[in-house]
This record gives C-alpha cells, structure tokens and sequence, in this order.
C-alpha cells in the first residue's frame, strides 16, 4: 500500500503550521512522507462554479500523477482538497463520458487515469490504517489536563461520510482520548466557519464565528483543535475582530490535531511551528511541550 | 382432433410432422373478437383493418367487433358467433387477461367450448395505451393478434382440479388487525387459530393512550376485543408462538408452530399476580448499571448476546435458594399483647405477628432470606419466667408460655432511641425519617454526622449471597468504619446485575439505572410490572405472566426461585423448553404488523444524546395512565416542559432512510399535541411539518380543531437538534433563544416565511414512521409470499385484491401491507376474514390445470427439478424412480421445465409447440 501526499495551496502559506506537524508526526510515528511531485492547485476554488469540468481536469492531473507514482492512496490534511480530488475521482469511475472527456484532456499533458487511486483525509488514515493504538503505543507523554473542542467543520465528512459519521463525527473527539487530553462537548463541531467567504466579505462571517468561539469557550474548552486550513485561518485571524465587534475577550487558541499529535509524539513545540498562530497557544500547551 | 398419443395424454402435433399438422389445421375453427374498448383501443389501432388482417389468418373463420365484448351483449355476440360458426378456439383481442381472462373464459364455457381454447391478445395495455402512432400500433396489433391465433391452434382442453378446503384458519399476530380478522371468522363460526409472538395479544395499539380523531381511549375500545379473542370458543390462542414452517396449498395447509417456554404453566396458572410482586429482579432497563452510591457494580446489556451467554458460573460454596424457616409441626402457646395464641415451632416472633396483623417495623427484613438482626428496629419485649428482655422479634423464635410485648412503653422508648441514634447518621434518608416521624422522633440528642445513604441492613449483602449466589456486594471493615461494597473495590466480575440488590435496598443506595441515564421515558418501558416475570399490560390476554431468561435470577445462576416458592398451584416450571405443535389449516391471514422508525439512526435529531428527545412512541407510554409516569407528561428530570416540538417526517419521505409516507404521523401528530395541551395548558406546541397529509373521516376537521387550539405549525421539515443555538440570522419564534439554559434548539427552514428558524424548546418528539415488523423477511420466507421494495408484503393487486397474496389461500391485514391508521386496518382484517371465509364457504377451490407435468417414462430420476423447484411443489418417488409433480402447489413458474436436461417436464398450457407457434408468428412478418 502507497501513499503519497498532496499538501494543497493553503498549508504552503497561511497553514504552513499543518503541512510541517503532519510532517514531523507521521516520521515520529515510523512514516515516510512522500509529497506528490509536481502537484498543482486541486481545483476548489471559485473556477469549480465557473468552469467545472476545467476544474476537474485539474484535480485529475494530481490523480494521474499519483498513479504514475504507483500511489494506491493519496492522502491530503486539506478538507477542501480532500473533496475536490475524492469528487473527480468518484466522477471517474461512475461516469463513462466524463472519464473520456477527462483522459482526452489529460492526454494534451501526456497523462492517463485509470482511477486506480484512493483519496484519503490524513485523519482517516491515522485513524483506520495508522490506528489510535499505534498512537497509543508511540506516545512519549500524555495530554492530560488538556480540555479540546474537537471542530470538524463542513467538508471533512459532508457529503461524503466515508470514514466518519456524516452528521455526527467522532473521529477527532476519539483521536482527543487517545492522546490522554479532554474532549469538551461542542455542539457546533460541524457548522460553518464563513469559508472563503472571508476572502471577499471578511464582516459577514463575524457572527459565526463568534458562535464557534463562544461556545468552546462556554465548554471551557483550552483551545479548539481543527483538521482544515480554512477553519484554521478563520478562527485565529478574526478571533480579534470578533471581540473588537462585540466586545468580547476571547484568547480561544486554535491548533492543528497534527500538532497536539506531534506533543504527545514528544516534538519539539518549535519543531510543530507552535507559536506560529495569532491567538498564541503557547500558554496553554507549554505544559506538554 | 382429440387424438391421444400412447401416454394418454392429447397429442402434440409438432412442426416436423407436415401431413398431420396439415390435417390438424383443417379442423382447427376460430373465431377472432375484437374489442374497441370504447375509445380505449379503437382511437389509436384501425379496427376494420385488423378485422380484415384477422379473416386472412389460416384457421380463422370469423372476425367480430363490439364496443365492449366484456359487456353482457358483446359475451352473448361471442356465445352466438361460436355455437353458429361451430368454432372450436376463440381469441379476443382486448385488453390484459389480468384484467378479463376471467369474463372471456366464462363466455367460452357459456358458448360450449373449453376455457382453455380461449387466448387473449392484449392491445389496450400493450398497444393504444403506450403509443399515439396509429400506423405502428396496427402494426404491433396485428402482431399480436397473429400470435394469439397460431397459437391458440395448438391449445388443447384442461380441466381444473377442484380440492376440498380446510374450514379452520390461521391468523398471524394479535395486533388490531389479526385481532379483527380472527373475531369476524370467529363469529361467523369457523375455527381460528391466532399465533403471536408476543406473551399476549393487543399488539402496537394496547400502547397507545388516546387514538385519532375521536380522542377514544386505546385501551377503552381495545380491550373488549381481546376479552372476545381470549374466551371465544371458536379461537385458539397460541400467544409466545412462532410459525416455524409452513408447508401444504391453498385449502390445505400444515403449519409447523414453535410455542416459546414462557416457564408458566399456561393450564395450572391462576393469574394470583403473586409472583411478580415478589419477584427481585428487574428486566427493565434491559441496558443497565447497578449503582452502589456514586460506584458501579455492574453494567450489563440483557439484549444483548443470548441468554445462556449470561449464565454465571458460580463461585465454589456460593450459596442460594430461597430461604425456608425451620417450622415444625409441634404447636407452641403465648401471649402477643396479652391475646394468646397458637403458634408452630420455629417460627418467629415477627410471622405471628403478621400472621395476627400486628405492626412490627423491620429495616433489615426480608422473608426470603435468613434473619440477621442487624437493624433491631423489630425488637419486642419478651418475657420469660418473670424476666423480661428487648429482643429482635425477626429472628426469635417463639417458645412455649412467653409473653410478648410489640407496643409497650419500653417497647416504644426503646425503638425512639434507635431512631435518634439513625436519625444521627442518615438524617437524609427517606425510610428512616418516615420511621421517626410515626413515633414522634424530631431531633437527635447525638453529634450530628453526614448524612449516609447506607443503613448497614446487609440486605443487599444477603440477598446477593443467599438468592442471587453471586456474592458480588460485602461488607468491608468493621464498627463505624463498616460500609458495603465490591470485592477489591472494582467492577464485579460475579455481578449479573439481575437488581435484586436495588430492590431489597430500603433506601435506594443501591439503583438499578438506565445507562442512557434516563429516569422517566424508555422505549421497552412496560406497562405492566417491571420484573423479571411479568405480564406486558395490566389487561394483557392470556394474562398468565412469562419469564425473561435474560434477566431472570434462577435462569442466570441457578439460585432464587422465590415465585416459584410461593406460587400456590405450582405452575413455574424452569425447565420448560420450546414445543412444536402441527397445525392443519384452509387459509392463513398474516397481520404481523410493523416497528417504528429508530431514531438513533439519524443522529443529527440528537435522540439517545439528549434526554428529552423522545419518540412518538415514548410518548404513548408516557401519557398513558398506567405509563412510568403516571400520564404526567415531564422533562426527564421530572418537571414539566413549557415548550414541546413536535418533528414530523422521522425516517419517511426520506430518501436518506424511508422514501413512503407512514400516513399515521401526522394525525398522531396532531393527536400529541392535543394531548400536550391538556396535559400542559401553557405549553408552547410546535408542529414541525412538511405537508400536513389528514385525510379520513373526520381527520382534517380535527386538524381544524388543533389549530384552533393555538398550536404552531410550522411549514419546514426539523432537521437538527442541538443544545446550543449556531445561526445568528435564524429567526427566533420565542424570546430567550440566548441563553441555552437547558433547551433544546431545533433547527429547521421556514418555508413559508423563507427563513431558517432555530426554536429553543424544553422537548422534542420525533414522530417515527413505520417500518416493516422485525423478521417480516424471514415471514415472508416461511409463507412463500413476496415483499415490496420497501419490505412491506406484496399484495395480489394495489387495487383490487389488496388482501390477496400471489400465494393462494394466504392473505394480508394491517401494516404487514403497508403503514395505515386503525380504521384501515381494521377494515383490513375484516376484508382478509371475508376473503378466508368466501374461501370456507365455496368448499373447494379449483386448482389451476396450467401446471408442470412430468413424462414418467421420459423422466431419468435425476433430481435437477426438485432443487430449483421455488415452491416446494416436487417430491420424489422412490418407487417408480421419477419426479412428481403436486398440482396444488405448482404456480406453474416453468423452472422446472427448462432445468429438466431429459425434456420429462413439459408446462400445460405453455408447451414448447405452443410456445413455438407464438413466437414463429411473432418474428415472422
């Protein structure tokens, strides 16, 4: 079984934090990781409304790619990736004309598809390949005392559902256990952070997001844990604009699940890019670090 | 014509043969009716042209036409044409022979010539009602017509077999509809045998507490229905019985039933209740924990795994059985209050004196196990000689010339200083406080402790040793240190946590709870008593008790026996084991009725996360009188909720679980919210709908009447419940949507408005569709009847045979078919009865002659046939080394014949000559 990891276009930049702890984890947990050579944009972004099938093509030049690798999975941290390049490929294989349209494309690049590859969220694989035991087994030290508001956000099982309930996931509350830390109950784990609608109207989603902090801070939850850039980005950058807004005072850090798996692995907080994050986790987290 | 080949049977004439198929077709006479249809047919096929295409045909000597030959003229056209033609075949060219293969067969009879010389062609179904081309459909008609024809040549006469029916009729399961079905065969003077799975009959109705429209009681209109189904002379009552197999035809069918061991001997039962009165163990919860204070003894799943896997091995030494006091026969004499009386050897103080109804307190007593003293609240004076001293009246045995004294004044200072003494120590506990109270005990002259639950009784401690023989609960240290817990302080591993603890515990120390941590609503939540052995509801036929293995003491581990201890009549009988009885029966009536919709599966409505997210259900139970709460309707901490939602739609109209409409939601629905507001007159009421769908008699008038009663309906489906609001821009209908103080939030869009909504509400009901029963595939197994998509039973026709199974002699009622309220299943179960009763009263039934019929002398033996026979319709004869065929149960699905690799199988009615004919003609033009 190969895999082979696709990072995405946000954790090079704004979730720079995500791509270096899954890094440093998966190596502690006894796994090389092999970046796709080449890889280009997955194709969620706004062109997916514009041009869809142009899109698509896109997203299947990565499994094309991966294939040629000899990849069986490929594997991404990003929720969005993971449900661009899961979608072009169930379109592949359940759809005749639209594997034609798409190899006839990939072909102007000397590229085939067979739809031999598998696209799998980093969580799923730690969770069902990987397994918590293994977690369990390789721990250094114990989160004990930590109290996580797990936020799985909209993508990472909707629509899909394929490794984790659709309306009432538990994977990272599950995840929270093994590494010895609390999970504190958080009714809103799947409802919307505002997206990329941030981008372009950085106001509008205020609101929400102050429902999203709010109540992992009625939990008495230490800090949110998420496993999407974008959740990521959203709850750190406007968690100031939010108490500007409302008068709030917040301090709700927001951490990769990557890097409270790389504390509990025994890496260097330094090494997991801890610190990186506007809301500063540091405090919280200097106990297991 | 009707030549005979040498095997007795008509002679097949083949295509091969030239010369005798020429002199064959000589004598061969048809005659051709076409049918209009009234406009069905003849606006789109050309009728004079297919007439005369119909007079071209060899063998045809006439071509008619009529308007409707299935009306009385047109048959007696038919009738005319054949007796002045001297036709010997006819062929009508109308519509389905689902529809009038009957009509035309009759006219053939009528008209002197076999029904089975008749052939249809089917031009409506097939032709006008699938096409506007006129030029195609003549085309396709004249196809069809031609096919009819040259096959029709090669039919020869059949005879139907007639077979006498069985007057006695089956009706599975005890619901309404069964219930309705077996009265009106009952009445009507047939024997009817009524199986039911359950220990008694009543089915999902004797949970309800009112029912739609009328608001009538469930049980008010039940009830006499069962008493009538349990003294019918005509009704044999199997309760606790499943059908195993079931084997035969129509008219006479063998059906195998397993009746379960209920561990009650129905006959020498007397229906005295005693034994669930002392029964200690509990059967609900089934998913459990045994609470000792904030500790877990045990937490156990009795549904889960069978119930030998429960079974415990004892621990070496453990003792249990019921304990039995050392009474002897000699009679002593002595005074109790200055009365004197006469009591056998052995017994006790305590026995006299509630054999003579005088009032001893006990805290530490119980009857079955032995006397221990631990409490000395029962303590008497004694005197003996002259001497008088305080002794514990539970374990002292009585001795010839004491007097005794229950109620002295020492008697009762004595007792006062033991209440101030507890009062001390377990200020708290209700039982104590109660005590001291009825002797007058306010304070306490002594140092105040902490209140503790546990009065030291060793009840528990006994009971689990004694009875249960678990020994899972000790005391551990000694003096005041002394308390009652696990061995090693950890979950034990003896534990079966049968409760017995919890129910001998005077001050609910010990608990028996719900795992979900419910308190008030439980789906399996009985109406009846809660033990072990137990009646389903308080008037359930046959109102003799069962015993649930799983959470029975004695099946468990081998000890207790209390009811069997104290039932008079000796009619516990552990060893009962299953019994199989072979029923012979005419007809059987299936109304196996249904299960809800489990709600768990759509997690996002948050039913098993929230406590007072409750299906429709669960609200019966709740709102019934004789429910867990006494027909308050509460929170399930106890309060009353202020504001309900009500969702519909759980599990239907869903493409995600169910797809149909349950039909019963929204009336119930509207039923629970009527019911809320009588129950709760200030209650807000939600209806959370997607279409309000009320039609019956009298149903929307009562939707009228609701939403007069000021309950919101709102137009949008719920589709979350949460306990904390997350969309800042939905719409709060009630102020207080803030805070989230203990409410619910249900999440839905407003589709009148065009807004979503987040309601904040105290609870929530989910109303849950209907499904079909659990095992209705193995049933439908079994009786050799076929399922719906959905899973529900097929019927012969959606229309017009809606009771009818393809499988004659067999029929259904009730929500086996289909989700549908009483009235229609009832009316169901009346339909089903008349269907099995016109069936007793023909006597016999006409078996159809087109069947599977074996050439012995072609047949190898090979035993091909009996395999792929789906019926069962085939037996082997070892004797002459062939297949037989039983008519009776031959559907004629032609299997057989295309396996039998000897051509011995032929189908009459479908022979390969006639089956070559008509496709010849089919594919040629």
């Amino acid at each position: 079984m190969k895999y082979i990891y696709y990072p995405g276009c946000s954790v090079q930049h704004t979730g720079r934090m995500y791509d270096r702890s899954f890094k440093a984890a998966w190596k502690a947990l006894g796994y090389d990781v092999i970046e796709l050579e080449d890889w280009n944009c997955c194709g969620a972004t706004a062109y997916m409304s514009i041009r869809e099938l142009t899109s698509h093509a896109l997203a299947a030049r990565n499994l094309a790619l991966a294939e040629a690798e000899g990849a069986d999975v490929l594997m991404t941290g990003c929720p969005a990736c993971y449900l661009v390049l899961g979608k072009t490929n169930d379109y592949f294989k359940q759809d005749r004309d639209f594997a034609a349209k798409i190899r006839t494309a990939l072909q102007a690049a000397d590229l085939d598809y067979r739809g031999t590859v598998e696209v799998r969220h980093i969580l799923d694989v730690l969770v069902n390949d990987i397994g918590l035991e293994t977690v369990r087994e390789k721990m250094t030290r114990s989160l004990e005392g930590l109290k996580v508001a797990s936020y799985y956000g909209c993508q990472l099982t909707r629509p899909y559902g394929r490794f984790d309930d659709t309306e009432d996931p538990v994977l990272l509350d599950r995840f929270v256990e093994a590494i010895g830390a609390t999970r504190v109950p958080y009714p809103l784990k799947t409802k919307c952070c505002g997206g990329m609608v941030a981008n372009t109207d950085s106001e509008r989603i205020l609101p929400l997001l102050k429902e999203l902090i709010s109540c992992a801070h009625d939990g008495n939850a230490d800090c949110i844990m998420v496993a999407c850039p974008l959740c990521h980005m959203n709850l750190d950058f406007y968690q100031s604009d939010v108490n500007k807004r409302y008068g709030t005072d917040f301090h709700m850090p927001v951490v990769y699940f990557t890097q409270l798996l790389g504390l509990a692995l025994g890496i260097s907080a330094r090494e997991l890019e801890i610190g990186l994050e506007l809301v500063p986790a540091d405090k919280v987290l200097a106990k297991y670090a | 014509m009707e030549e005979v080949s040498g095997n007795g049977k008509p002679r097949i004439p083949t295509f091969g043969e030239e010369e005798y198929l020429r002199q064959y077709l000589e004598k061969v006479r048809i005659g051709v009716y076409i049918c209009w249809c009234g406009a069905n047919i003849a606006s789109v096929v050309d009728i004079p042209a297919l007439l005369e295409y119909a007079r071209s045909l060899p063998g045809v000597i006439t071509a008619e036409d009529n308007k409707f030959f299935c009306s009385s003229p047109g048959q007696n056209q038919i009738t005319k044409s054949v007796k002045d033609n001297e036709l010997n075949r006819m062929v009508v060219v109308a519509c389905s022979p689902r529809l009038h293969e009957p009509t035309y067969r009759a006219a053939a009879k009528a008209s002197g010539l076999n029904e089975y010389l008749m052939q249809m062609a089917n031009i409506r179904e097939h032709v006008s009602w699938v096409t506007v081309d006129k030029k195609a459909a003549l085309e396709k008609a004249k196809k069809l017509l031609k096919a009819a024809v040259t096959r029709v040549a090669f039919q020869h006469p059949l005879e139907p077999k007639k077979v006498p029916v069985n007057p006695n009729t089956m009706v599975v399961g005890g619901g309404i509809a069964g219930i309705e079905a077996a009265l009106r065969l009952a009445d009507g003077g047939h024997k009817v045998y009524m199986v039911e799975r359950q220990s008694s009959i009543g089915g999902h109705m004797a949970d309800f507490d009112k029912t739609f429209p009328t608001l009538d009681c469930a049980s008010c209109i039940l009830t006499p229905k069962i008493f009538s189904v349990g003294r019918h002379p005509n009704i044999r009552l199997l309760s606790y019985s499943e059908v195993e197999d079931v084997s035969g035809y129509v008219g006479n069918f063998t059906v195998k039933v397993r009746k379960k061991a209920r561990y009650v001997d129905v006959d020498k039962c007397t229906k005295c209740k005693l034994c669930w009165t002392v029964c200690p163990s509990t059967f609900y919860p089934s998913h459990r924990r045994i609470m000792l204070g904030d500790k877990l003894v045990k937490e156990r799943n009795l549904r889960e795994g069978t119930a030998e896997e429960g079974k415990k091995e004892l621990p070496a030494g453990a003792e249990s059985g019921v304990y039995k006091p050392p009474i002897g026969e000699e009679l002593v004499r002595l005074k109790i209050d200055g009365v004197e009386v006469e009591a056998r050897k052995g017994e006790t103080i305590l026995q006299v004196a509630e054999r003579l109804h005088i009032g001893i307190p006990t805290l530490c007593h119980y009857r079955f196990v032995k006397p221990y003293g631990a409490c000395r609240i029962c303590s008497v004076e004694v005197t003996i000689r002259g001497k008088s001293r305080f002794v514990p009246s539970c374990s002292y045995q009585v001795r010839d010339g004491i007097e005794v004294q229950t109620r002295s004044e020492a008697v009762i200072n004595h007792r006062k200083m033991l209440l101030e003494l507890m009062l001390a120590r377990h200020s708290d506990v209700p039982v104590v406080r109660k005590l001291a109270k009825e002797y007058g005990v306010d304070t306490t002259r002594f140092e105040e402790m902490p209140s503790e639950q546990c009065i030291l009784c060793g009840l528990c401690v006994r009971v689990c040793s004694e009875i249960v023989g678990a020994n899972a609960l000790t005391f551990v240290k000694r003096g005041t240190e002394r308390y009652v817990s696990t061995p090693f302080e950890g979950e034990s591993d003896t534990c079966i946590a049968c409760g017995a603890c919890a129910y001998v515990c005077p001050t609910a120390h010990i608990r028996v709870e719900d795992v979900r941590g419910r308190k008030y609503v439980f789906p399996e939540l009985p109406l009846g008593p809660q033990s072990a052995i137990h009646i389903p509801f308080a008037a359930a036929i046959p109102g003799i008790p069962y015993i649930d293995a799983q959470s029975c003491i004695h099946m468990q581990t081998g000890g207790c026996g209390i009811c069997s201890e104290v039932c008079e009549p000796d009619a516990i009988d552990y060893d009962m084991e299953d019994t199989f009885e072979e029923i012979e029966v005419g007809s059987i009536i299936l109304a196996t009725g249904y299960k809800t919709f489990d709600p768990a599966r759509a997690k996002q409505l948050g039913y098993g996360k929230f406590d007072n997210v409750i299906t429709s259900l669960e609200f019966e139970h709740m709102s019934h009188a004789s429910g867990p709460s006494g027909g308050k309707f509460v929170k399930a901490d106890g309060s009353e909720p202020k504001s309900v939602a009500i969702l519909h739609c759980v599990g239907s109209r869903d493409k995600n679980f169910n797809e149909y409409c349950s039909r019963v939601c929204c009336m119930y629905s509207l039923k629970m919210a009527h019911l809320i507001r009588e129950k709760v007159p200030d209650a807000e009421i939600y209806e959370l709908y997607i279409d309000m769908r009320c039609p019956g008699s009298g149903y929307e008038e009562f939707y009228n009447r609701l939403l007069e009663e000021g309950v919101h309906f709102v137009r949008g489906k719920g589709v979350e419940v949460s306990d904390r609001p997350s969309n800042p821009w939905a719409k709060p209908i009630a102020e207080g949507a803030a805070g989230n103080n203990g409410k619910l939030f249900v999440r839905c869009e407003d589709t009148l408005l065009g807004v979503p909504r987040e309601l904040p509400v105290d609870m929530v009901i989910l109303s849950v569709g209907l499904e079909p029963a659990e095992g209705a595939e193995e049933v439908a197994r079994v009786f050799k009847i076929s399922s719906k998509a959905d899973g529900f039973f097929m019927e012969k026709h959606p229309k017009l045979a809606p009771v009818d199974t393809l499988s004659d002699g067999i029929f259904i009622a009730g929500c086996a078919q289909g989700p549908k309220d009483i009235p229609d299943s009832v009316a169901q179960g009346a339909g089903a009865a008349s269907a099995a009763m016109s069936l007793i009263d023909a006597g016999e039934v006409a078996i159809e002659p087109i069947t599977a019929v074996v050439d012995e002398e072609v047949c190898t033996g090979c035993k091909t046939c009996l395999v792929v026979c789906p019926y069962g319709a085939i037996s082997f004869d070892e004797e002459k080394h062939v297949a037989v065929i039983n008519d009776a149960l031959c559907k004629a699905c032609g299997c057989c014949v295309a396996a039998c690799p000897s051509g011995a199988i032929t189908q009459r009615g479908f022979d390969d000559t006639q089956i070559e004919a008509e496709l010849a003609a089919l594919l040629t033009s």
